[in-house]
């Protein structure tokens, strides 16, 4: 198979150092064997889609290495972004596990490696292997308190300015300097960070304006520095006059 | 819609993060299965307007509670709304981040005199790998209730 973007191609599970304490795929050697004889290895470049919303569940999509992004459509057609699956992850678990259609879009943002086991031989497994179950209890778990947070920091928001403020500060965290200040490299587009916050990418981009002529952020290229921490979350729940995102 | 209406919706909504029950959980259990199930389980009675967690806490195990009512609020540090879920007699809660040993995102506040049961989040991993039937059916509830959830987040932007 010739990998995308040379992609370097782990086959062996129990042979693989891409698996981080935080992978599913972090099993003891006897469930690591089972899984390894179950899945199937694939590649596939950026822009690939794995599976679709609303698409019957065939299988659990293990990402060994890139980046997929994770949308659903609202009603009224919007596409929303639920969030970016990073290495490690399981995609399709909940939807697998519940014998349920696919809850969203899974679309290749960074060439990635997928391990894919089929439905039935990823129940048979979670339901004989208590320790596979475990992992995908954890996984589910994590997924859930990721989802409880955003339901609090953008579901409160009263204003896409807010949201704005709150996505910045949360990729952030990662990369706090110490001295209030956070240099991030955005590799999303206005678009999709619109699609991250419920919003437009007219009014994306015209808040991160709004942000820069008020000094609370510098933007170049795609570096965006946060000047200081404390000052762009004071500005969460207060109305500014010149406010781009009410 | 409005911002108050946008509230309410959430409100309504967030009705729909679905506590699991005891039964769902436990039923159909051996003798023996639910002998060590016993085993483990703490009774705790907590008075009227007692905090049984606070966000940020870490979790130290699973609570089921088996009379009165509670309460789960969801904080906005910024701005002080707060929503609230109703806990039911039977509805297992602090469950998920039990199992992803992460700060509570929540406070849970009894409503009236409560009778509760807590199990130690080590003593409930340890129960479960014994018990892969309940352990699959922990992970098929906490699959749909992952798909709502992100129902709701989709919903609310």
């Amino acid at each position: 198979m010739k990998a995308p973007n040379n992609l370097k191609i782990q086959h062996k599970c129990l042979e693989c150092n891409l698996c981080a304490a935080n992978f599913f795929c972090s099993l003891s050697q006897s469930a690591l064997q089972t899984f390894e004889s179950l899945k199937i290895t694939n590649a596939y470049p950026k822009g690939a889609t794995l599976f679709m919303e609303g698409h019957p569940s065939n299988g659990i999509y293990m990402l060994c290495q890139g980046r997929v992004k994770l949308s659903t459509c609202s009603r009224d057609g919007k596409v929303i972004i639920l969030r970016i699956a990073e290495a490690g992850e399981v995609l399709g678990l909940s939807a697998t596990v519940s014998d349920l259609n696919y809850e969203a879009t899974a679309e290749v943002l960074e060439p990635c490696q997928v391990n894919f086991v089929r439905k039935e031989d990823f129940l048979r497994l979670i339901a004989q292997n208590a320790e596979a179950c475990f992992s995908a209890i954890k996984q589910m778990s994590n997924k859930y308190h990721t989802v409880y947070i955003k339901v609090r920091s953008f579901g409160l928001s009263h204003t896409a300015a807010d949201r704005l403020a709150k996505l910045l500060l949360e990729w952030g965290k990662a990369n706090s300097s110490g001295n209030g200040g956070i240099h991030l490299k955005i590799s999303y587009t206005h678009e999709e960070i619109a699609e991250m916050i419920g919003t437009s990418r007219e009014t994306v981009t015209r808040i991160l304006k709004d942000f820069k002529d008020r000094k609370l952020i510098a933007l170049k290229g795609s570096d965006l520095i946060i000047h200081d921490q404390k000052k762009l979350d004071a500005t969460i729940g207060v109305r500014y006059t010149g406010d781009a995102g009410l | 819609m409005s911002i108050k209406a946008m509230f309410e919706a959430i409100r309504v909504k967030i009705k729909y993060f679905y506590l699991p029950s005891a039964d769902d959980l436990f039923c159909d259990l051996t003798p023996e299965s639910l002998a060590s199930l016993e085993k483990i389980k703490q009774i705790k009675r907590l008075r009227k307007e007692a905090r049984v967690f606070s966000t940020g806490d870490l979790p130290v195990g699973i609570y089921m509670l088996r009379e009165g009512r509670a309460q789960l609020h969801l904080n906005d540090e910024s701005k002080e709304e707060r929503i609230a879920r109703l806990i039911e007699p039977n509805a297992i809660f602090g469950l998920t981040e039990a199992f992803a040993n992460l700060p509570y995102e929540t406070d849970a506040e009894t409503i009236t005199p409560c009778l509760c049961e807590f199990i130690e989040r080590a003593d409930f991993i340890y129960f479960l790998q014994n018990e892969p039937e309940v352990c699959f059916r922990l992970a098929r509830l906490l699959a749909l209730n992952l798909q709502k959830a992100d129902r709701l987040f989709s919903s609310i932007n």
